[in-house]
């Protein structure tokens, strides 16, 4: 019954969603396959696009572009400079205006960077946050005197702890613990996905008001881990303003996340929406090859080998975690296409001697080399393969981590990807 | 069971989970929760057990344990911690194997005595064939007044399509055997009800009896294959649907004919063009129940889902129609899967299935639409236990009403 689609994303992090989206506008017939949940899921939701460069200076920069121009200048084989300057702001606008107009209301400053509090009381350079973060934003500005309350028994998240890291450059932070007996069911446990469903009964948010008010005092901003319900977010941070008088904000926790996870759903059944085929749960993981052009896909389903026909692949797989690369004791593998990435020559070269030094990792940078239009080249620098083009975090030349570029990265090349496959299938028909 | 018995069992036991737990990708867990998150029963029993736990449980050499534990038959089999689980383990794979080591005799309520019937009786509520046969021409006089020249097809020979009925419908809601009678009427089709080995479930795949699994299977193929119909109309039963596609693969059974969804059916009916259709004759808001067992575990090894057909159908024979979220294959259960209606934790399908009342109580909806006879037992248990305003339908019901015979 299904027909063949002209595009098959294999990747379900923000990569290939963001390649899937750009796929569908331009009108292909787009079908996705993922590992599992993708990445999304374990991040905060929050985007970042670049906050350090170099790396090793460890220095936040607040000016994001004028950061890419250099980084742009003084690294061509960074998956940015393959994108060019246009090429990302272009797909970052496109993207972040569906997301500002979406129910999560993504907040951002076209040109600047934002920081946020994270459940660590850290504090996350980043370049736009889902709209019940943008308090969390100018919370973390105006060091106004500010509540953050946690829940007794939820273990995800510690107020005490937020406060302590942060009280000497705020002294206005308060931190409560709030007891939920009688609020929710005894049997079920205090955690996140309990919690945010309860956040969804408006009776409950009526009962969570009454039990907080008193504890405000001269509170501006209250902030509470993320758990503010699914979908309904923005409805729900504003009901608790109204009944509060408050500004509310959420603060992102470990994964996996309620934030990242709202966004993925969102992506998600807005694709299935459009009538593009989203799949997970059985991986892609064989693929055949006809000269230098994939032709088929197979998915080993627990009882069916199912091959898929392909005419155009985005890979955007993701490294180690969801299985887009291999790491055995002296080499990396990518799987699919069965190839070898570049390592360092020695394992002992692989890493730094100090885990969380500045530079990064050498083994971080190291992923699946591409020509111009981001298609798999061997060592030799040929293309391998014609119709696939690669995006996201499986890319070489990049340390996402410590330069806080990752969504960024994952949103420009997988525009790009798809873009370019087909410039040159174009190229190729003349 | 003499001690040392017990205790070498439990051996056993340990050895052949710790087995699997390696084989089902369990030394892959990093503990990360996405399971958690995607499992409705996570927080129920007094141990709090959770699907890593289980697999931190087995890891431990405490296997055994975990056997013991109410908690693996309150498990509905969804096999959405499987689906969510970013680095492949089959979570799922853990609790049928936990289950099979369970002797028979013990496994709690009446799943296993349901499979017993079926393996003797030829259908799992002991009705005898002169009874089947009683209400299928009871139904076929009562739809012959709106129907005068509808005729009841039992064994006939060489018939395009074998069907199967879940044995709920004879026994408790024999009217909707007219609704199905009329839609295989108003399609055009040949086709034929058995006398034996008509039913359309297998609860043995639950308890992982795989000899009464087997030879239930056998013995329905070959009454197919002895009246000689060429196709499998599978009825609204998702685990019935799924047992029967696995238990093929798993057994190695090629039957002559192939098996398809009966809403896969309905879907290619209304392609076709054999059916006139009044969806104005089902005004409500009505929302859809992707069955977990035809959706996503049917997609996961590889078996057709009926997850589009399901709403081609829908939105060709109903006004109104909402989606609940998530869906799809990311549905939640309905409470009553893998056995938990007659496994006999009544306290607890009620507490977890809360998930699945919040999902539909967010859509507004009247009624919702569950193409599986399961399904909709345990949406009608939700709603009447939370007092809700929604009921459950058939997805043959709405069909069956849509339909405009002429005259």
């Amino acid at each position: 019954m299904t027909t063949q689609a002209e595009i098959l994303i294999i990747g379900g992090g923000l990569a290939g969603m963001a390649a899937a989206r750009r796929a569908n506008s331009l009108g292909l017939k787009t079908s996705v396959i993922a590992n599992s949940t993708g990445s999304l899921p374990y991040t905060s939701g929050a985007l970042d696009l670049i906050a350090v460069y170099p790396t090793e200076t460890k220095f936040y920069h607040s000016k994001p572009w004028e950061t890419l121009s250099d980084l742009l200048n003084q690294q061509p084989d960074h998956p940015y400079s393959k994108v060019g300057l246009k090429g990302v702001k272009d797909s970052i606008d496109d993207f972040m205006s569906y997301l500002e107009d979406s129910p999560l209301k993504y907040y951002r400053r076209e040109n600047e960077n934002i920081a946020i509090i994270t459940g660590a009381g850290t504090i996350k350079p980043t370049y736009a946050v889902q709209g019940s973060l943008k308090a969390n934003v100018l919370a973390l500005e105006q060091r106004k005197p500010t509540l953050i309350a946690g829940f007794k028994g939820l273990t995800d998240f510690a107020p005490e702890q937020v406060v302590e890291n942060l009280q000497d450059r705020w002294p206005g932070l308060v931190a409560q613990r709030l007891d939920l007996t009688g609020l929710v069911d005894q049997k079920r446990r205090i955690t996140v996905a309990n919690i945010a469903s309860e956040f969804e009964k408006v009776a409950f948010r009526a009962e969570f008001a009454k039990l907080v008010k008193p504890m405000l005092g001269q509170a501006k901003f209250l902030g509470l881990p993320a758990i503010l319900g699914m979908d309904k977010v923005m409805d729900i941070v504003a009901d608790l303003e109204n009944r509060l008088g408050v500004e509310v904000f959420e603060i992102p926790l470990l994964s996996p996340a309620l934030p990242g996870t709202r966004l993925a759903n969102m992506l998600k059944n807005d694709l299935l929406a459009d009538g593009i085929s989203y799949r997970q749960g059985v991986p892609v993981d064989r693929l055949e090859f006809e000269g230098d052009k994939v032709t088929v896909a197979h998915r080993q389903a627990r009882r069916v080998d199912q091959a898929i026909p392909v005419s155009m692949m985005v890979m955007a797989t993701g490294r180690f975690f969801g299985g887009g690369l291999v790491a055995e004791q002296h080499r990396i593998v990518e799987p699919l296409l069965n190839t070898e990435l570049e390592v360092p020559a020695s394992r002992d070269d692989w890493h730094m001697k100090t885990f969380l030094g500045a530079p990064g990792h050498p083994i971080n940078r190291v992923g699946v080399k591409t020509d111009e239009y981001l298609r798999p080249v061997g060592s030799d620098g040929k293309v391998l393969y014609k119709n696939i083009s690669v995006a996201g975090a499986i890319l070489d030349g990049h340390d996402w981590v410590r330069e806080k570029s990752g969504a960024g990265i994952s949103i420009a090349t997988g525009y790009a990807a798809v873009d370019a496959l087909l410039s040159s299938s174009e190229v190729e028909a003349e | 069971m003499t001690n040392d018995k017990k205790d070498n069992k439990h051996l056993e036991d340990r050895k052949n989970l710790r087995k699997l737990v390696v084989d089902a990708g369990g030394d892959r867990c990093i503990s990360c929760g996405a399971c958690v998150t995607g499992c409705p029963i996570a927080d129920w029993s007094e141990e709090r057990l959770d699907p890593r736990r289980m697999i931190r449980l087995v890891q431990i050499g405490q296997g055994e344990l975990l056997v013991e534990q109410d908690w693996i038959w309150q498990c509905t089999n969804c096999g959405r911690c499987t689906y969510n689980c970013p680095v492949g383990v089959d979570l799922q794979a853990i609790i049928s194997m936990a289950r099979s080591l369970v002797p028979k005799d013990e496994s709690p309520g009446g799943i296993q005595k349901t499979a017993n019937l079926h393996r003797t009786i030829s259908n799992n509520m002991n009705i005898e064939e002169e009874d089947w046969i009683d209400t299928l021409e009871w139904m076929t006089e009562e739809l012959q007044s709106e129907i005068p020249d509808f005729e009841l097809p039992i064994e006939k020979e060489n018939a395009d399509f074998f069907v199967t009925i879940n044995s709920k419908l004879p026994m408790y809601y024999p009217s909707d055997l007219q609704d199905i009678f009329k839609i295989f009427y108003a399609a055009g089709v040949s086709w034929t009800l058995p006398k034996k080995w008509w039913e359309g479930t297998n609860y043995a795949m639950f308890t992982g009896d795989d000899e009464t699994w087997e030879e239930t299977l056998r013995n329905q193929v070959a009454e197919a294959e002895r009246l000689g119909c060429k196709h499998m109309a599978y009825t609204e039963c998702g685990h019935g649907y799924f047992a029967t596609m696995e238990g093929y693969a798993k057994f190695g059974i090629q039957p002559k004919f192939d098996v398809t969804h009966v809403v896969k059916l309905y879907a290619r009916w209304i392609r076709e063009g054999r059916f006139k259709l009044d969806p104005s004759k089902n005004k409500q808001l009505i929302t859809l129940h992707d069955p977990c067992n035809a959706v996503r575990k049917a997609s996961m090894a590889g078996f057709e889902s009926i997850e589009e057909d399901s709403r081609y159908v829908l939105n060709n024979i109903i006004e109104n129609f909402t989606e609940m979220t998530p869906n799809r294959e990311d549905n939640y259960c309905c409470s009553g899967g893998g056995g938990a209606l007659i496994a006999g934790f009544k306290h607890a399908r009620t507490h977890y299935g809360s998930v699945k009342v919040d999902q539909v109580n967010r859509t507004g909806a009247e009624m919702v639409c569950s193409p599986c006879v399961n399904c909709y037992d345990g949406l009608h248990n939700l709603a009447k236990d939370y007092d809700c305003s929604w009921e459950p339908i058939h997805m043959w019901k709405l069909l069956a009403n849509a339909i405009v015979l002429d005259k």
